[in-house]
């Protein structure tokens, strides 16, 4: 459960990029965060994984409030969560399995583990293939699947998409959008960034919509 | 684990590995040299300092034997000779018997000759007013004031410069480190998503930052002996013996130390201060 009490959240002292904000996602919600460009969807997001902490009020990650955690606490919590971006953010100088595997290799999981978590995953999404090759070498597309692997593979009770299919065409667009519904499926909860027209109109799920740091419908 | 991430650390951002070690290097070498400079011109000061000489010549009658014995219980005298003129041509005559007439005519004084420290020559000279039996003293210490004037000199000229160089070289380090930081930081972002701790991020880094400082300050004090060796040699080829105590590698073993571990210092504050830039959180 994500709970966001009376947050604000302000860049120096005037721009409100998050204005009172209150808003509660259940365990399972797939929900769509929209808005035009400014409206503050990626606040909203970076608040949840702490990136930043509210200006005021506060923000609770499944019972832990996240804008007053200790930053060991917050590595901790963000192993439940995972977290997915425009940019892929994949590291160049990796191969794609050490690339997907890689927060289980931080959190210290042995080596079979880690062998048989990914394999499960990579098989899922038909990038298996792919596992010896370098992220350069891959189309954007299968770049952001891999980017999604990653974020899937320690199993998290959270998934954050800050506008994950900004750089793909339409088709990687529906396979990446069908990545998360994979997930919803399973239960986990999806918070989704976007404004990709296509993507809103095939989502099922709940809609939260920012405009100018506030929310008009939920 | 967190180990082999730091060697692996190394070799995946080799550029500013490569300009770490290279700042080190040059900066433990050249504070080596020039340490090593003055640390030699101080013992070249020490000993033109303590050879100041002092002749004494005896007033007539007066037995330059006694003189000598007199003076060496001064204070302040830490070497001495005498000279007894007659004696002196006798030994000449029998060495040269060939020009003993040049030697019949000739005139050699008594003399003692006093070597003491520049600290002590003007007490020495005034104990010695005192003395009976003295007609002369010479005191000619204006040369030697003012070498040691012009090697104090050259010593705070080098002590200056390894001031600038320590600036110069924690500029360049923290210029590689920043290089580095920058090459890091999208992977540091990318770990603290993925759920790192401060701890894993940064041990690495200042594991290989360690390691890094004491490659390059290894290289720079076997720079530093190297050349300590081939420049020995040369001096001692060209300027024979007056210069055999300038020894390059005398550096003490603790100075030595001290630099090493001022190097790997330099590297470890530039590699950590580059790292909390890259903390992006608000
Ligand atoms: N680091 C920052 N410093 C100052 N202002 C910021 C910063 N990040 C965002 N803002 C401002 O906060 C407001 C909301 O930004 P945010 O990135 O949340 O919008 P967004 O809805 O994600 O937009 P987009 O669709 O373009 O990604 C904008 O006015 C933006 O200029
Ligand atoms: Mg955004």
């Amino acid at each position: 459960m994500i709970i966001f009490d009376s947050v604000t959240k302000m860049y120096g002292s005037r721009v409100y990029a998050l204005n009172d904000i209150n808003l509660r996602i259940d365990k399972g919600d797939f929900v769509f965060v929209t808005g035009r460009s400014g409206a503050g969807k990626s606040t909203l997001l970076k608040l949840i994984y702490g990136h930043n902490k509210p200006s005021s009020g506060s923000v609770s990650v499944g019972n832990v409030d996240v804008g007053s955690i200790s930053s060991r606490r917050l590595a901790y919590l963000r192993r439940q969560m995972g977290i997915v971006f425009q940019d892929f953010k994949l590291l160049w100088d990796r191969n794609i399995f050490d690339n997907i595997t890689l927060p289980l290799s931080i959190w210290g999981k042995r080596l079979p583990d880690i062998r048989r978590a990914s394999e499960r995953i990579m098989k899922d999404f038909d990038v298996w293939k792919l596992k010896d090759l370098m992220p350069y070498q891959l189309s954007g597309g299968e770049q952001q699947k891999v980017a999604i692997c990653r974020a899937m593979v320690g199993e998290p009770w959270i998934l954050i998409a800050d506008e994950p299919t900004g750089n793909l065409d339409p088709d990687s667009t529906r396979e990446v959008f069908n990545m998360f519904n994979f997930a919803a499926q399973a239960g986990t909860t999806i918070v989704f960034a976007t404004h990709n027209e296509s993507l809103i109109e095939m989502h099922r799920g709940r809609f939260v919509k920012l405009e100018k740091g506030k929310v008009v419908s939920s | 684990m967190i180990i082999r991430k730091s060697f692996k650390d190394i070799f995946r951002h080799k550029l500013s590995s490569l300009l770490v070690v290279k700042v080190t290097a040059l900066f433990v070498f050249l504070s080596l040299v020039f340490l090593a400079a003055a640390y030699n011109l101080e013992i070249v000061r020490k000993k033109l300092a303590s050879e100041v000489r002092v002749t004494v010549f005896p007033a007539e009658g007066y037995d330059v034997k006694d003189l000598a014995e007199k003076i060496r219980k001064l204070e302040g005298v830490t070497g001495i000779t005498h000279m007894d003129g007659s004696a002196a041509l006798d030994l000449l005559k029998k060495r040269f018997p060939d020009n003993e007439i040049i030697f019949t005519t000739a005139v050699m004084p008594d003399l003692v000759e006093v070597r003491t420290d520049i600290g002590s020559v003007d007490l020495l000279r005034k104990m010695l007013n005192k003395l009976e039996g003295i007609s002369d003293i010479v005191v000619n210490t204006s040369w030697l004031g003012s070498a040691i004037n012009m090697l104090d000199i050259f010593r705070y000229g080098l002590v200056v410069l390894i001031v600038i160089m320590f600036v110069i070289s924690v500029a360049l380090i923290y210029y590689a480190t920043r290089l580095g930081a920058l090459q890091r930081k999208w992977e540091i972002t990318i770990f603290r998503l993925c759920g790192a701790t401060e701890w894993y991020i940064r041990l690495p880094y200042l594991l290989s930052s360690v390691v890094l400082g004491v490659a390059g300050a290894v290289t720079g004090v076997l720079l530093y002996y190297f050349t300590g060796v081939l420049l020995g040699t040369a001096v001692l080829r060209f300027s024979g013996q007056w210069l055999s105590s300038f020894d390059l590698s005398a550096l003490p073993v603790y100075v030595i130390l001290i630099v090493l571990f001022v190097s790997v210092m330099i590297g470890m504050i530039g590699n950590y201060t580059a790292f909390l830039k890259t903390d992006n959180t608000e």
